[in-house]
């Protein structure tokens, strides 16, 4: 079980990287957004799994908070678009 | 049982990267909510599952499975929101 | 492999700091400032510091996202792109980041146990701790056991601020 926990974490922190390089070089802006809930996703999985890299520990209450915000802050981010016609002009 | 764990944590990392990759090279932006969405539900239920099974029956599983249900449910919705404000706002030409 | 995930977080820190300097857009600024909270409350959760990550994530990624969005919006700024260069700016950046790399080399090695610093506070904190106070972590019984008093001090500085915060950003549209 150990062996399968260290080959996750370097995939998933592999797709970490790929996702920053997607957020960077991204033309539109909802890209960008897309890709901030892509790597909050990931942070709440490695959240999870860093947890059983040692014994008698465990994360869940934190990734649960972390859950919240990520959606909160996606949320948020997309409310400004609300009746405004002049958001075009960031992009 | 531990031979089940390690093969559903695997495939969920695999998953995950698969999506991520499928991000990184689609062209047009309502492909690559398809990619986002791929992981958001599919990797996340391999690899929480797989911890579900390791624990067994105490109140943790349950913590995890209401954290699975969570993540299913706002990440659907962040997607949606996106997609409807993209639609809305966007200048680029949608080809139908 | 603790070591070399912290390694790799710390690398994404890097990079998303020099897009924050090179990138010309205010709305990507923002959603950066986002993605650099979110993972730095992983890098503290992995240094055993599991208040202080709630307490990042809450801030970091929740509430200056949501005030920086909504002073943009009340203010209507307009970013132009403008003329000047950023070359004395990176300029200014290196010499920080050369005389900072001085000085965190004189430091002492954290961890080590015949150091100044780390003298008779610390080998009390780390004996008694846990029979004292009755919790696991070391970070929390002295955050909010030993040292209680500058909790409540620093909750009623964040509450007085959010309060006064909430009275500038209201809406006074349609109120007499």
């Amino acid at each position: 079980m150990i062996e399968a926990n260290i080959i996750v974490i370097t995939l998933i922190s592999v797709a970490l990287l790929i996702s920053i390089l997607r957020f960077i070089f991204a033309e539109e802006i909802y890209t960008k957004i897309l890709a901030t809930n892509l790597i909050g996703t990931k942070i709440v999985l490695l959240i999870l799994l860093s947890g059983t890299l040692s014994i008698e520990k465990d994360f869940t209450d934190i990734a649960l908070v972390y859950a919240l915000i990520n959606f909160i802050s996606t949320i948020v981010i997309l409310k400004y678009y609300e009746d405004k016609e002049k958001c075009n002009e960031y992009d | 049982m531990s031979m089940i764990e390690a093969i559903l944590l695997i495939l969920g990392g695999v998953t995950a990267l698969i999506g991520t990759i499928g991000c990184f090279k689609f062209k047009d932006f309502l492909s690559r909510t398809h990619a986002v969405s791929v992981v958001d539900t599919f990797s996340t239920l391999l690899i929480i599952l797989s911890l579900i099974i390791h624990n067994g029956f105490t109140l943790l599983s349950v913590k995890l499975f209401l954290i699975l249900i969570f993540l299913y449910i706002t990440g659907s919705t962040a997607i949606h929101v996106l997609t409807q404000a993209f639609l809305k706002y966007s200048k680029k030409e949608i080809i139908k | 492999m603790t070591i070399a995930l912290l390694y790799i977080l710390l690398s994404v820190l890097i990079v998303i700091s020099i897009y924050v300097i090179i990138s010309r857009n205010l709305f990507s600024v923002i959603i950066s400032t986002t993605i650099f909270s979110m993972v730095c409350a992983l890098i503290f959760l992995l240094l055993d510091a599991i208040d202080v990550s709630l307490t990042e994530a809450a801030v970091g990624a929740g509430i200056s996202t949501i005030l920086f969005l909504s002073t943009i919006r009340y203010v209507d700024i307009i970013a132009t792109d403008t003329k000047k260069s950023t070359v004395p700016i990176v300029i200014l950046f290196f010499l920080l980041l050369i005389s900072i790399s001085i000085l965190i080399y004189d430091l002492p090695e954290p961890g080590k146990a015949n150091v100044v610093n780390n003298s008779q506070a610390t080998k009390y904190y780390i004996n008694n701790s846990t029979t004292e106070m009755g919790v696991p972590n070391v970070v929390t019984s002295v955050l909010a056991g030993y040292r209680g008093f500058d909790t409540l001090g620093e909750v009623i500085v964040i509450f007085i601020a959010g309060i006064s915060v909430l009275g500038i950003l209201r809406n006074t549209k349609g109120r007499t």
